[in-house]
């Protein structure tokens, strides 16, 4: 599953749910919040006008109506002129209407000769005793602001001013603030989510990055391809990512160690196994240039015979420094190096060395070796300890006079190499065993137990594999199947 | 996006939006119950008593006037057994006319208007406002502006004086008391103007047209922190008095009496604001006798009422 393939479910999609769209609300509530404040500010600002506009007419109302009160003018066409005047100077207004103490109607707008838009009975408005403001939406479908103010000086009342105002222009300033707001809103949320899609396409991406490096990372040589640096958390993981590459390359390194110790050391386990028949190959002739130098000693002046021994010693030693330089030849260290090898000529010198245990044991030991062998791509060392290992567990496997058969044959584009002999065989319930490490069915001291273990790695590592077949009492077959080395990579590991 | 995200996208957009209509309906929906803008004035309905009238001279507009007066009208209602109310005169001529032919039971006089008729029997003073010291008397001041030259009476030779009413006394002293006291006369002047209102007086002085003017104590104080500054203050007179006719009767002149000498600082300061700077401080009873020593000179004095 990549970073990619998981939609909604991944960190993009719940962040994108949860957070972008938590903001989006709250955003919108503080919105509407503020919206729903400054409306109300609004009413309250335009009916705190209106209240002023009628206490400034209601100056010269009163002053009317006194002078009518005192008999000093007449009031019916003063102030319908104040009203008509006051309507033309401020286009806002709909409707006056002027009510004496007892509620008739001393002075009124055009517009006011319908009913107040409050509907309320003349009589009660003109008892009122404090200032009343009220919207209402008119028969027309127009909205009215409408103030009443009761008209006295002192205690003495001189009647009631009705003035009601357009709100229409109100109403609609606070539909285009919402309007506008929403607009707002909608472009700073489509911004902010776009933001923060950026913002976490980036940080996956940066995820998908250590996934790549982590997917690709070569485990055998523990490298990964180069992270860009960065200051950030991502940054911080991966520092953390090398560190562990670090860790990991190490490992490696202290595991390819011990695993060429342990590899040498059955190395130098084999070369015990094979110890009593290269010292009986040693002895034999360093005897024989012993009973040379006896009988040299003995008649100092037969010249003839003294060549004829010393070339006999020659060739004993000879023969025992060649012993010896196979022996040293397979037990020497050397570094791994996957190479084109010739399975064959890796069979010959085991057999060359294994041949002394088996003769030994007066053992059959024949090999049926493919000329046509293809060359499979592997550290010599390596196959050399296959082989050694598969062979002398064969030869320590049948009895006396019994036979060891190594085959190598090409095989489905591959090598085999079958070690057979008629021993005893594989028990059946521990063919699945035998593999494990210090799994041994020798006596305690004649085995380590990790011979057939280190042959499965060697050969895993190669890229190839190991069985082993063969009824119970009737021998064993083992068989290496590798690949040829054309286009083969070889493991060490 | 799958189809569960998109489902629950459509379902938050659709919520958006229904929630969106509903605000948009909720705030365009600006209909409001009548709601009071302060708190309620208490207005007695008239009493159900015989109508008295108390005459007061209109030389300012009616709200003003009202505004000043009706406190007053106020106060005798709750206190009286009848119904008073103001009635307007166009000059202190015709307030006095009214009031010998009984159209008012009582009228706001100025102590210049009724002091030459102080030892008229028709003509009863009944009250006169305290002032902040405590006494029913009537100072007036030289005044100049923050920039004047002017330091005293002696020194208005040759400047521009500026007067109130030429009927009223703080109109008339700088002539007849003040400019005589020190040697000098109208005529020494450079120029006189009268103007109906004591503010526009202490206005006019203080924004430089005048040198000098001449105004009541009560606007002194008004304006001293904007600059006016007092040269000189007149002798003290007998406030302006309220006079009743002689044929108002007696229990109607003492109904009155008794309801303005009621009236003390501490009885109307819950009403503070509705009282005139003139009448915050309460009555004392007058008598004629204070106007005619105080204007014996004015007997005679001509085109008095």
């Amino acid at each position: 599953m990549s970073l990619s393939s998981l939609g909604p479910a991944g960190l993009r999609g719940r962040l994108l749910m949860t957070v972008g769209l938590t903001a989006v609300l709250v955003m919108m509530l503080l919105s509407w919040g503020i919206l729903y404040s400054w409306r109300l500010s609004l009413l309250r600002q335009e009916e705190g006008n209106a209240l002023a506009v009628s206490r400034a007419f209601s100056v010269a109302v009163i002053d009317a109506l006194i002078f009518a009160d005192q008999d000093l003018y007449r009031t019916e066409g003063f102030l319908d002129n104040y009203v008509e005047m006051f309507m033309e100077q401020n286009p806002r207004l709909r409707a006056i209407t002027i009510l004496d103490p007892s509620g008739r109607v001393v002075a009124r707008s055009w517009e006011g000769s319908r009913a107040p838009v409050t509907s309320a009975p003349l009589d009660t408005l003109a008892v009122l005793e404090q200032p009343l403001t009220a919207i209402t939406k008119g028969a027309e479908g127009t909205w009215v602001l409408e103030t009443v103010l009761p008209m006295a000086t002192g205690e003495r009342r001189w009647g009631v001013l009705v003035l009601a105002v357009e709100a229409d222009s109100i109403r609609a300033q606070i539909r285009r603030t919402f309007f506008q707001l929403a607009t707002f809103s909608a472009a700073v949320s489509s911004v902010m989510l776009l933001l923060l899609w950026l913002l976490l396409g980036r940080l996956l991406g940066s995820l998908r990055a250590l996934v790549t490096a982590m997917d690709t990372v070569d485990l055998k040589t523990a490298a990964m391809p180069a992270l860009p640096a960065r200051r950030d958390e991502i940054g911080i993981l991966y520092k953390h990512f090398h560190r562990m590459q670090s860790r990991l390359e190490q490992s490696r390194d202290e595991l390819l160690t011990a695993q060429h110790q342990v590899w040498h050391a059955e190395r130098l386990a084999a070369i015990g196994r094979l110890a009593s028949s290269l010292a009986h190959e040693i002895n034999n002739p360093i005897n024989g240039v012993r009973s040379c130098i006896y009988a040299i000693r003995h008649d100092l002046d037969d010249r003839e015979q003294t060549l004829e021994y010393l070339e006999m010693m020659d060739e004993g030693l000879t023969h025992a420094t060649a012993v010896i330089d196979k022996l040293l030849g397979f037990a020497r260290r050397q570094q791994a190096a996957p190479e084109p090898l010739d399975l064959n000529e890796a069979v010959d010198s085991v057999h060359r060395l294994v041949s002394y245990s088996a003769d030994r044991k007066a053992v059959r030991l024949t090999t049926d070796l493919d000329p046509a062998l293809p060359l499979v791509r592997a550290d010599r060392q390596l196959m050399v300890e296959v082989v050694m290992n598969l062979l002398l567990n064969a030869v320590d496997a049948v009895d006396q006079h019994g036979t060891v058969t190594v085959t190598t044959r090409a095989r489905n584009g591959g090598v085999e190499l079958v070690v057979a002999d008629d021993g005893h065989g594989v028990a059946t319930e521990i063919r699945d065993q035998i593999f494990d490490p210090f799994f041994t069915t020798k006596r305690t001291g004649e085995g380590t137990g990790l011979g057939l273990s280190i042959t499965l790695g060697i050969v895993q590592s190669h890229g190839g594999r190991i069985t082993v077949s063969g009824a119970p009492g009737e021998g064993a077959v083992f068989t290496v199947s590798l690949p040829a080395a054309a286009g083969v990579e070889v493991s060490t590991t | 996006m799958n189809r569960t995200s998109s489902i629950l996208a459509a379902l938050f957009a659709a919520l958006l939006l229904t929630t969106s209509a509903l605000v948009l309906a909720r705030l365009s929906d600006i209909s409001s119950a009548p709601r009071p803008d302060r708190p309620s004035i208490t207005v007695r309905p008239p009493a159900d008593a015989p109508t008295l009238r108390i005459g007061v001279v209109s030389r300012f507009a009616p709200n003003v006037i009202f505004a000043v007066y009706q406190p007053l009208i106020d106060h005798l209602n709750r206190q009286g057994g009848h119904h008073y109310e103001l009635k307007l005169s166009g000059s202190y001529l015709e307030a006095v006319e009214d009031l010998k032919a009984e159209r008012v039971a009582a009228s706001f006089l100025g102590a210049w208007i009724y002091g030459p008729m102080a030892s008229d029997p028709d003509l009863i003073p009944l009250v006169a406002p305290l002032n902040t010291e405590g006494v029913p008397a009537f100072r007036v001041a030289l005044v100049t502006g923050p920039e004047g030259a002017v330091t005293g009476i002696a020194d208005l030779r040759g400047r521009r004086v500026a007067l109130p009413s030429p009927q009223s006394w703080s109109g008339n002293w700088l002539q007849t008391a003040a400019l005589p006291a020190h040697g000098l006369s109208a005529a020494d002047l450079d120029s006189l103007h009268h103007f109906d209102h004591h503010q526009t007086v202490a206005r006019e002085v203080m924004r430089g047209a005048f040198d000098a003017g001449v105004v009541k104590q009560t606007v002194c104080e008004k304006y001293r922190d904007q600059g006016l500054r007092v040269l000189e203050w007149s002798d003290p007179i007998p406030g302006p008095p309220l006079v009743a006719s002689a044929a108002t009767p007696a229990e109607v002149r003492r109904e009155i009496r008794d309801a303005m000498l009621s009236i003390r600082p501490e009885t109307i300061q819950t009403r503070a604001k509705l009282w005139s700077q003139e009448f915050r401080n309460g009555f004392a009873a007058v008598d004629a006798a204070q106007y005619r020593r105080a204007f014996a000179a004015d007997v005679d004095r001509e085109g008095t009422p």
